[in-house]
């Protein structure tokens, strides 16, 4: 197996970044994720089963999810999708990158600086 | 119901995406409807598809959020000429197709337009209506006093033949009597020169003529000089004032004139009836009378007004028949204005089905061809051409080869019209006398239906061809899709279609080979004839006797000639029909016996070949005998001298002692003179010398048999009637054959094109039976080299390559069979005597399998002569 290099994957676009997010805490099936990014951005990124399934074929053609298997869900067999090594890899990469233009902003009084929690 | 259509989007998504997560697509559709966010899932698989599909086309484009290159037409049009230069014999064999479609259907627009649409090339012609029978010269004037309810009313009568003299050159031309208002009622303009006017109908001085634009051209060159000129008509001065416009045909087609003069002058200028000052009186009617109406008014409004009218002139009679008014449009074909348009009908349903089976020729060659340009489709398509793109190009090309079609077929239709020239249509009217050609109706016929063609044979192989999976196409390995199914349904239509179109040549086949073989009672081989016109030379009645004579004593001299002999009328041309008076025969209520009859000399039922019954022929000496004698035909012996010998029988055309008496010397079998399948009527034959009847041998027609060919013959007339006198003109000469074939001339012309189409139509079929099978053997030649390869004996391929094709060619036999029963029963009126359809089936059934068995042929030994091991490297 090669090793790919995440930087090549970068910029995601944000439904990438946000399905990659989801998977981050553990396998979901395609609903969930679609539940998940809802609700945590709050509906601004809209994602329907025509534009996430498209994601979904094509982060596995990229090898950023795999197959987790099927499973029994809610009564119904249902298929769930993980991270891969190289998608968590991409994952932070991105999330680092993000943090970067960040700071950048926050340097430049763009934002003000975050405190701590 | 939002969510069935959020469902059938989904499934135009791309296919790779189905296959992968269709069903959870599926689900996730209804779990959200559930969840009851309706609205936003349908926008979101609708987003999906389009964006999706961009990515598909071009990956990186679509990546990097670009759309593809711009649409270019002029970039197009050239890419799509490129693609038909690079396939010449593809292209060729389409537009050939095409050409000969829209070639043949445009012929028979034009024919169709000329005669049903615009018959009559006058201003108007909506509101001019002609008035059905002669009227007389006085009750016309009486017409014209109906201002109330027309602008206009006219009058004319064709004759159909003068002689016209210029210098020492004559012709024989037909021409029209015409009351002075004719021209302007028709709102016509003159050529050249100028039209008759009300001026000209003042008796006295020079008549004043307007000639066709036909004769212009044929005799006179176009030439201003000929306006002023004086000519000679029958031997009378006429001054030339104009030319008519060049498609005008007068108001009847199956008679136009050449030069129009004033009726006024007509005891003047005409010969036979109306030659004599009591041609101006109410006692002769020999005028048709046409008005252009008033706005508002209606045709029984006229009707009446003009029938009152010309009633006031037979003041004393008090029958007051109304008249009967028709439009002008269906008064031009005369009365077989029924026949005629069944036969157009007739002829536009041949045209349109091979139009039709054309295009789906073209179809099915599209469709082969664009599953063998997979490849270069697939090319373009990675190479960011979108879907709409390549359709685009696709239509461009079916457009342009449609173009080419039509200018092919604009060729094509003026050839056709040229040679249907010769021809003439029910009704009697000679296709060449409408002035067809490639004028604006061929070239707009041409343009509509290469459109419609291009919209029809286009858009499904087009779309159907970028379908294709890009991956797929550029591995090319054939698999299950290739069997189409679509090809093999246009395939059976296109055999149903042939079968119609053999079947019913072979029905106009049957009906003309009848019509032909009817027994005449006469045989019209072997015999050679001309006409002459002693009338138009004005000889007189001791002339004519001496002019028959010495040209029939010429031809009797002559080895060559069996019989010979004169009559005053021609079989199936007209006749002479009267009342009769029989000795001994007492006709019941209401019954009015009559008799035709024709005028004839010695050895001219010889000539005929009349088979004579009973007693003898007619003899020189008849002529001055009396009572005078006639021979009578069979029926006329049957109807009235029944149960008594007709022998010595005696009858009179007119009561009163004044009327002289006819004995019957002789009756000879019924002769056919009238349609061909008219029933027999009863006929009586009277000496041409006989001097009570010179007025009606204004035109005598000679008749030689011989043993030989009868071609020759026809100038041994010629030379035997100039020597007896060379002023009289000739006109007419031809084989007896070739007139009689004349009258079933309707049937001749639909049997040729029927002829021309079905045997188009045979090629296209087997043409395109081969093409179907030559692609599915090209296509599954890898599965062919594996059956061989596994042990399967060449047979069994061959069978199946065989039997696949048959399946359609079998649908489309049964289904054609079907449409024709149907058809038959639509021409039956036309042809004559429709009868025992089984027979005729069979036989159009047998050539259609026939034609497509040797199409199956090829492929199949093709299939069989397959070489396993290239077949199978072959991938």
């Amino acid at each position: 197996m090669r090793q790919i290099d995440p930087a090549t994957h970068l910029p995601l676009t944000p439904a990438v970044f946000h399905i990659l997010l989801a998977l981050a805490g553990g396998e979901r099936h395609g609903y969930s994720v679609m539940q998940e990014v809802a609700e945590r951005t709050g509906g601004v990124i809209p994602m329907g089963p025509g534009t996430l399934y498209g994601s979904i074929k094509r982060m596995v053609a990229s090898g950023l999810i795999e197959s987790a298997g099927e499973r029994q869900e809610d009564g119904e067999r249902r298929r769930f999708y993980a991270l891969t090594k190289l998608g968590r890899a991409v994952l932070r990469a991105e999330a680092e990158r993000l943090r970067d233009l960040v700071a950048a902003a926050e340097a430049s009084r763009v934002l003000p600086k975050a405190r701590k929690v | 119901m939002l969510r069935l259509i959020t469902h059938a989007l989904a499934r135009l998504l791309p296919r790779d995406l189905r296959d992968a997560h269709g069903e959870e697509i599926a689900r996730d559709i209804d779990r959200r409807f559930r969840d009851g966010r309706r609205v936003s899932t349908l926008a979101d698989v609708a987003g999906a598809i389009i964006h999706e599909r961009r990515r598909h086309r071009a990956p990186h484009l679509a990546a990097a959020g670009r759309r593809g290159t711009m649409f270019s037409l002029p970039q197009d049009t050239r890419f799509a000429f490129r693609a038909l230069r690079r396939r010449p014999l593809f292209s060729a064999a389409v537009v050939f197709i095409l050409a000969l479609g829209i070639g043949s259907t445009t012929a028979i627009i034009s024919l169709a337009e000329a005669t049903l649409l615009r018959p009559v090339a006058v201003e108007d012609p909506e509101r001019l209506v002609q008035v059905r029978g002669s009227v007389s010269y006085p009750a016309f004037r009486a017409m014209q006093e109906a201002a109330d309810v027309a602008e206009h009313v006219l009058a004319y009568a064709n004759l159909s033949g003068v002689s016209l003299q210029r210098g020492s050159v004559g012709r024989r031309v037909p021409a029209t009597l015409v009351s002075g208002n004719y021209f302007e009622a028709l709102g016509v303009r003159p050529a050249a020169g100028r039209l008759l006017v009300t001026a000209d109908e003042t008796p006295g001085g020079v008549p004043a003529a307007v000639l066709s634009h036909r004769l212009w051209t044929s005799a006179f060159d176009r030439s201003g000089a000929v306006i002023g000129e004086t000519l000679h008509v029958n031997r009378r001065p006429v001054i030339v004032v104009g030319v008519a416009p060049r498609d005008f045909r007068g108001l009847s087609l199956a008679n136009v004139g050449d030069i129009w003069m004033p009726a006024v002058f007509a005891p003047d200028l005409a010969t036979g009836f109306i030659a004599r000052p009591a041609a101006l009186t109410r006692d002769m009617t020999w005028l048709t009378v046409a008005a252009r109406l008033k706005p508002e008014v209606s045709s029984s409004q006229a009707a009446s007004r003009l029938g009152a009218l010309h009633a006031s002139v037979y003041a004393s009679q008090d029958e007051h028949k109304p008249l009967v008014v028709v439009p002008v449009r269906a008064a031009a074909v005369g009365a077989a204005r029924a026949d005629l348009r069944t036969f157009m009908l007739l002829l536009m349903a041949v045209a349109a089905a091979l139009l039709l089976l054309g295009c789906t020729n073209v179809v099915n060659l599209l469709l082969a061809g664009g599953a063998a340009r997979g490849q270069e489709l697939a090319i373009r398509s990675a190479l960011g051409a979108g879907r709409a793109r390549l359709l685009t190009q696709l239509l461009l090309e079916s457009l342009m080869l449609a173009a080419a079609g039509a200018g092919a077929g604009v060729l094509v239709a003026g050839g056709m019209l040229r040679a249907a020239g010769r021809y003439r249509l029910p009704g009697g009217v000679p296709i060449e006398d409408l002035g067809l050609g490639i004028d604006a109706v061929t070239l707009i016929s041409c343009a509509t239906l290469a459109i419609g063609c291009a919209l029809i044979v286009g858009p499904l192989p087009a779309w159907l061809a970028t379908r294709r999976d890009v991956r797929a196409s550029l591995n090319q390995s054939s698999r299950g899709s290739t069997r189409l199914p679509l090809g093999r349904v246009l395939v059976a239509a296109q055999v149903a279609l042939c079968v119609t179109l053999v079947g019913g040549g072979l029905l106009f086949a049957r009906g003309l080979h009848r019509a032909m073989s009817f027994d005449l009672g006469y045989d019209p081989s072997h015999v050679a004839m001309t006409s002459a016109d002693p009338a138009l030379e004005r000889l007189q009645a001791a002339d004519v006797d001496a002019y028959i004579a010495a040209a029939l004593a010429r031809l009797r001299a002559d080895p060559a000639v069996s019989a010979a002999g004169v009559s005053a009328v021609r079989p199936m041309r007209g006749g002479i029909s009267t009342s009769v008076y029989i000795d001994g025969y007492t006709p019941s209520a209401g019954d009015d016996p009559h008799v035709s009859a024709n005028l004839v000399s010695e050895g001219w039922m010889e000539a005929m070949g009349l088979r004579l019954l009973k007693g003898r022929t007619l003899r020189e000496s008849d002529r001055t005998a009396s009572p005078r004698a006639a021979v009578i035909s069979e029926t006329a012996a049957n109807m009235y001298w029944r149960g008594r010998d007709p022998l010595g029988g005696r009858f009179r055309f007119d009561t009163g002692p004044q009327a002289t008496p006819y004995e019957v010397v002789g009756v000879v079998a019924d002769a056919r003179y009238g349609a061909v399948d008219a029933e027999a009527q009863p006929f009586t034959y009277l000496s041409i010398f006989d001097p009570g009847l010179a007025a009606f041998r204004s035109q005598l027609h000679f008749f030689v048999r011989t043993a030989g060919a009868p071609m020759p013959m026809i100038a041994r007339i010629r030379d035997a009637a100039r020597a007896a006198n060379p002023a009289v003109p000739l006109s007419f000469p031809m084989t007896m054959e070739e007139h009689v074939a004349s009258v079933v001339m309707p049937q001749r012309l639909g049997f040729v094109l029927l002829v021309v189409f079905a045997s188009a139509g045979l090629l296209l079929s087997a043409s395109g039976v081969y093409a179907i099978a030559a692609y599915q053997v090209s296509m599954r030649t890898r599965e062919i080299g594996i059956r061989m390869a596994l042990g399967a004996a060449r047979f069994r391929v061959v069978k199946d390559v065989v039997q696949d094709g048959a399946l359609p060619v079998l649908t489309g036999l049964a289904a054609g069979t079907l449409v024709q029963l149907w058809a038959s029963k639509f021409a039956e009126g036309f042809v004559y005597g429709l009868d025992a359809r089984a027979p005729l089936q069979t036989a159009a059934a047998a050539i259609v399998i026939a034609a497509a068995s040797a199409a199956l042929m090829l492929p199949a030994r093709r299939a069989a002569s397959v070489d396993p091991v290239i077949a199978l490297k072959e991938s």
